[in-house]
């Protein structure tokens, strides 16, 4: 009897190992940012394992947590999955180290549409001539106003032409210290949201050289003006002055008139304070238009066993997928044709985001080594130096400018 | 013969604990100590274990298509090893290995082998080069992070964000353990009455210490938020409401703060079992000599919890010098952080193991050392 049941086993486990030979299974990891996009992502999946049934099995395996630290541990150890999700801010430290796959080649063999993407989106996953991933979608930032407080404090709503005066009069006229209501609610230690500012006023933060531009007078004097509205005419808060994690927090709550966020806020706010009455329109500007571009691309880990079966699943997300994101979610594909094709905005307030790529920059800072975080981080916290006026806005670029090739050129 | 068997016997009972102090702890400071003259990158950990179809990446390096009428020739004039091994294998290589690659990679053979097909099977780097390198296999055995002698180190001299961590993991030392040590005395000798509902008491002083740190660090971020309960108190009595933890001279003191709480019930234990241990006829025989209220704490029941206060400013310089936790859920900004994140944060989120391995052995002898000075002053005595 017993002998029986072992031979039963080790025939199911020979039939099982035959099946799973038969089909090459891919990996799919990355973070989730709401149960909303799990569920779409798991849409996708199924209906990848449906067209190549019998052929390729592709596995969804989120990655909770420390996004950063999880995969970074999982590619030394060789562990990733083959495809997952790498944002353009710290996209370069890991195509540099040699982790991620280079997709020319398929490139070339499927005759991929690269030219269907913009090329402001794809820089941050090229390195030496070669392309490390493609863009799943991206966000701009525009700015939110809540029609309930222009309202009540009989002000004009904002324009698709405003300058930072204009800004600065209005959020004047909305802070009401007294009822707890401020202009503006700022993120106060992030480069990303000063860059725009440094944009519109025709500065530049790195020039083609990988070097600093910020004490540029135009670079100075959007820093400043950033930073003014909190600490000169104190029309502008940081969300933790209102007890909310983060500016779209502050706003749903009715504290702040105004918030510079992306779509991800959008989507927030029509979930989590559906009260809220707002309105979007594009950033202001100076001199010139410009937003910042955020984006995520699917990469292909280096340790994938079957690249091939990968690429065919990269190729369905980047389809088939997008279309499905983009009704589901909201989010806004990178494929030209996708967001030309009809109904694909099922709100029209993607319309604002969508039209600013144009002169949006993608975000992400070049270095010589690829590895910008520690940069970043340090800039970060000189920024919040000046907000918190522990130091002037110039002092805050010398000592970033003086200090900017030791922090971007360790390792 | 018998002496052999005991000592057999005996190592073979410790082999265990032996086996695990030496995974966990002696390798992991062996490596450390290792990497700190290294500039060991994780995510090259991999580059010479990543299997690959030959024939495949060849195909897709060559941008082969079709493998009929194939030109070796042509081929080969396409073919340069050393950017086929950066690019397409993703295995980078120094000046020196460069050099050799040049010398002594036998492409000819690659190509031959790839044009009849016999480059289809599955291998890793180390193989690909012990197969096409005519000399010098053995630089090409795996990853072997570069040697920069005290550069990590004297790159630390010069990061002045080190020094402030340093500063604040000082600072949060200094002043929680002598306030944790004596409140932890205090509460000890509170319990140690005899008074109704004491069990009550003694509960709640101790349910900080066991409670999960993220819940604690939670629950204090809601506390110290600026429409918090703490700020609502301080608004009563007129003082203005602070952002507690974003405000980066208000931080630290915050969570040191926290972390007094949590800790003070713990060691309360320890000074505990040791009012237990005072016999009591050397409390009586005070007390008729007039040793009473005060005098008694200071005079009696201090010199006695001598060997206790040394094992608790010990345990606590040393928790308070590496506290982790709590500044990883509630520190906002960079310059409050403490050198056990600032390690972490260079280990994990800038991937500069090198680096964070040179700070940590510093840091390690740093403890060591402030903990032989601590001990110098507080002897433990006993006076039984």
């Amino acid at each position: 009897m017993k002998s029986k049941v072992f031979l039963l086993v080790i025939g199911l486990a020979v039939i099982f190992s035959i099946g799973t030979f038969a089909i090459t299974v891919v990996t799919l990891g990355g973070w989730v940012s709401s149960p909303v996009e799990q569920q779409a992502m798991e849409n996708v999946v199924k209906a990848f394992n449906q067209k190549y049934a019998g052929q390729i099995e592709l596995q969804y395996q989120p990655i909770p947590g420390d996004y950063l630290v999880k995969l970074t541990s999982e590619l030394s150890a060789g562990t990733a999955p083959d495809i997952f999700y790498l944002d353009s801010s710290y996209a370069q430290q890991f195509i540099r180290s040699g982790a991620i796959y280079p997709l020319d080649y398929f490139v070339q063999k499927y005759n991929f549409p690269v030219s269907d993407f913009a090329t402001s989106l794809l820089q941050p996953f090229e390195y030496n001539g070669h392309i490390y991933g493609f863009p799943k979608d991206f966000s701009t930032l525009a700015l939110f106003y809540n029609k309930a407080l222009f309202d009540k404090y009989n002000v004009p709503y904002p324009t698709n032409n405003w300058t930072w005066q204009d800004m600065l009069n209005v959020a004047q006229k909305l802070n009401h210290h007294k009822d707890g209501v401020y202009g503006l609610s700022l993120s106060p230690n992030a480069l990303d949201r000063v860059m725009p500012f440094i944009f519109q006023n025709g500065g530049e933060v790195v020039n083609s050289q990988m070097q600093p531009e910020l004490e540029s007078p135009q670079a100075i004097r959007a820093i400043q003006f950033y930073f003014d509205l909190h600490n000169k005419y104190h029309v502008a808060i940081q969300p933790s002055d209102v007890g909310a994690g983060w500016n779209g927090d502050a706003f749903g709550r009715g504290k702040v008139a105004m918030i510079m966020e992306g779509p991800w806020a959008y989507s927030f706010l029509k979930e989590t304070y559906p009260q809220i009455n707002f309105g979007m329109t594009v950033m202001p500007m100076e001199k010139a238009r410009a937003t910042m571009i955020y984006t995520v691309c699917y990469a292909m880990s280096r340790s994938t066993p079957d690249k091939d079966a990968a690429w065919k699943v990269m190729e369905f997300l980047l389809n088939d997928g997008m279309k499905v994101f983009t009704e589901k979610l909201g989010v806004i594909p990178t494929r030209i044709s996708v967001q030309q094709s009809e109904n694909i905005f099922n709100n029209p307030a993607d319309e604002v985001f969508v039209d600013q790529v144009n002169y949006g920059h993608a975000w992400f800072i070049p270095t010589a080594n690829g590895n910008s975080s520690k940069l970043l981080d340090n800039i970060n916290n000189e920024l919040y130096n000046i907000w918190q006026g522990k130091v002037t806005t110039q002092q805050a670029v010398d000592y970033i400018v003086n200090n900017w090739n030791t922090w971007a050129s360790q390792q | 013969m018998k002496r052999a068997k005991e000592w057999i016997a005996g190592y073979l009972l410790i082999l265990p604990i032996i086996a695990i102090i030496g995974t966990f702890i002696i390798y992991p400071i062996v490596a450390s100590v290792y990497y700190s003259f290294t500039n060991y990158n994780p995510l090259r950990q991999m580059e010479y274990k990543n299997t690959f179809n030959l024939q495949d990446q060849l195909e897709q390096y060559l941008l082969v298509f079709n493998m009929k009428d194939l030109n070796t020739r042509y081929l080969l004039s396409q073919f340069d090893p050393v950017d086929f091994i950066q690019t397409q294998l993703g295995i980078k290589i120094d000046t020196s290995q460069k050099s050799t690659i040049e010398k002594y990679f036998d492409s000819k053979k690659l190509i031959d082998d790839f044009v009849t097909m016999k480059t289809n099977e599955r291998i890793n780097g180390t193989e690909l080069f012990s197969r096409y390198m005519t000399k010098d296999k053995n630089m090409f055995a795996g990853y072997i992070p570069a040697w920069v002698g005290f550069q990590n180190f004297s790159h630390m001299i010069n990061d002045n964000l080190f020094w402030t961590t340093l500063w604040n993991s000082v600072f949060f030392a200094i002043v929680v353990t002598p306030i944790q040590t004596f409140l932890a005395l205090i509460l000890a000798v509170a319990v140690n009455q005899k008074i109704k509902g004491i069990k009550f008491f003694k509960l709640s002083f101790y349910i900080p210490s066991v409670t999960s740190s993220a819940a604690i660090s939670m629950l204090f971020m809601l506390l110290y938020s600026k429409p918090g309960l703490i700020n609502r108190i301080l608004g009563f009595i007129g003082i203005p409401p602070i952002n507690w933890l974003s405000n980066t001279s208000t931080a630290l003191p915050a969570v040191m703060a926290m972390n007094i709480w949590t800790t003070a019930g713990y060691f309360m234990i320890v000074f505990f079992a040791g009012l237990q241990n005072i016999p009591r006829d050397l409390i009586e025989a005070s007390e008729l000599d007039g040793a009473i209220g005060w005098t008694r704490f200071w005079k009696i029941i201090m010199p006695l919890m001598r060997p206790q206060i040394s094992y608790v400013v010990t345990l606590g310089l040393i928790g308070t010098l590496q506290v982790f936790d709590q500044i990883y859920f509630l520190i906002q900004n960079q310059q409050n952080y403490t050198t056990a994140m600032y390690i972490y944060v260079n280990a994990f989120n800038y991937n500069q193991m090198g680096y964070a391995s040179a700070i940590a052995v510093f840091f390690l002898a740093f403890i060591m050392i402030l903990t032989l000075i601590q001990r110098r002053f507080v002897k433990e005595e006993n006076y039984f």
